[in-house]
């Protein structure tokens, strides 16, 4: 376990460039390891955060003096099979080779891939748009068949072996969790209902496209599955394909398997599932606003990210996407989004628009003359 | 004694054919991994636990857990997530998932 007591001398006293000297070439490993945990703590992001702060407050007109860095700061710690002995265990960070494990190693590219996607097509810098560093923790728990955000770092489970191979082996599945934080500092959609499910939605959208963007595929050449190569061989997928966890171009075909049953997403509202469980079927029901993603996406070809991506991402940002906002609210939103990225009516304004009445949530749309 | 986990969320959704209890019973588990998990029921003080641990207030995907325990004299349910922070709570919650394929 990590000794607050032990970290804070470095961290008070140390400027960053020695911290990253130590990280990068101390001998001794328990020092070694401090001096990357308390980079990936990021003393620096938070010092220029609140310079920023003070700067704006006592110059509110003129731009901040003070930028975060772009570059991506990576840390993978090992949690060994446990559930919580970690910290102290870090086996790679920012810079450093390959390893042996391609766990570790999955899970600082899939890190990266995320981390240029939203930098260089949305031009945000990381999670919160600050240069937050990006932590992952892999082997936790035992046959741990998960992978979830902590609300500040990724955990990855090894999966049984059995029903589920390790939880890394998904890119999409990385973006997924990585973007759970992008909606946390952006909309934080309240994890319940119509809301969750939306929250649930937009990390698949992400996650997908950021797989997309790692192997340069355009709408037509990708798969639109989400957790390709998480179940094992001997789970069933169906007549289109292999099994994955979701398939947003057909919600309720990712499986269909003697064991595991059907795969229980609706792809339009008359199916929306009331259910108590998943924390009011957050994971169910949000197979119908992937659906309208993937149907914008597809109406408008090309690469997803340009143009369906960049509506939803303008969305995601937008500070009237409220906690509690419900499918309906998203939509409308996504239509002023696309009217005000393109024009009312243009090809991306009618694909925003069909694609939200094909999946049963119609958003009213006053006439040209009365707006 | 009886033990039984629920186990609901993670970012794989409910799967119909996993929804399926855990259920153990120290007159079935063998004499050493009985007696394992007395002593991991009584290291958590399971019996004095709220029934409802904190709900995290950040995060998605993770996992929430309702194990619950008959021990013949009492019955007690104890909810709580991946989030949580009671090490001992955690030790039984990974026995209790060691044993999920004899489930």
């Amino acid at each position: 376990m990590s000794n607050p007591t032990q970290n804070r001398p470095l961290r008070s006293i140390l400027p960053p460039h020695i911290l990253r000297a130590i990280a990068l070439k101390s001998q001794d490993v328990a020092q070694r390891n401090r001096a990357i945990h308390i980079l990936s703590l990021d003393h620096t992001h938070r010092s220029a955060r609140m310079i920023r702060s003070q700067h704006r407050l006592h110059f509110p007109h003129e731009h901040t003096l003070v930028t975060a860095k772009t570059q991506v700061q990576r840390t993978i710690y090992d949690a060994h099979g446990t559930m919580d002995d970690w910290q102290d265990s870090i086996v790679r960070a920012e810079g450093n080779n390959p390893v042996s494990d391609p766990v570790v190693n999955e899970a600082y590219d899939g890190l990266g891939w995320t981390h240029a996607f939203y930098l260089k097509v949305y031009r945000r810098n990381s999670i919160d748009n600050e240069g937050l560093p990006l932590q992952a923790v892999v082997h936790y728990g035992t046959h741990y068949d998960n992978a979830f955000w902590d609300g500040t770092r990724m955990i990855f489970g090894d999966g049984d072996q059995d029903i589920f191979n390790r939880f890394t082996i998904a890119i999409d599945v990385i973006g997924h969790e990585l973007t759970h934080g992008v909606t946390e500092y952006e909309a934080n959609l309240v994890y319940s209902g119509q809301s969750g499910a939306l929250n649930e939605s937009i990390s698949d959208v992400f996650g997908s496209m950021i797989k997309q963007y790692s192997l340069n595929q355009r709408v037509d050449q990708a798969d639109w599955l989400i957790g390709t190569g998480l179940f094992t061989a001997k789970v069933h997928g169906t007549e289109r394909h292999g099994a994955a966890l979701r398939d947003m171009a057909n919600p309720g075909q990712a499986y269909n398997d003697p064991l595991l049953g059907k795969d229980p997403q609706p792809y339009h509202m008359d199916h929306y599932d009331p259910t108590l469980e998943d924390n009011g079927g957050v994971h169910i029901n949000s197979g119908i606003p992937n659906r309208a993603f993937y149907l914008t996406a597809s109406t408008l070809g090309g690469y997803s990210w340009e143009r369906a991506g960049r509506i939803w991402y303008e969305t995601v940002c937008d500070p009237r996407l409220r906690p509690t906002a419900q499918f309906n609210d998203f939509a409308k939103l996504t239509l002023e989004n696309a009217e005000k990225l393109y024009r009312y009516d243009s090809p991306e304004w009618r694909a925003v628009r069909e694609a939200w009445d094909r999946v049963g949530v119609p958003v009213p749309v006053p006439a040209m003359g009365g707006r | 004694m009886h033990m039984q986990v629920k186990t609901e969320g993670g970012v794989a959704g409910p799967i119909p054919g996993l929804s399926k209890p855990i259920v153990l019973d120290s007159d079935t588990l063998p004499p050493q991994e009985a007696e394992e998990m007395r002593q991991l029921v009584t290291a958590a003080h399971f019996f004095e636990l709220p029934a409802q641990q904190p709900q995290p207030q950040r995060g998605a995907d993770y996992r929430s857990y309702t194990i619950s325990i008959d021990n013949g004299e009492r019955h007690h349910n104890v909810q709580f997530t991946d989030l949580v922070a009671d090490p001992n709570l955690r030790n039984l919650l990974a026995f209790a998932l060691k044993h999920r394929s004899s489930a």
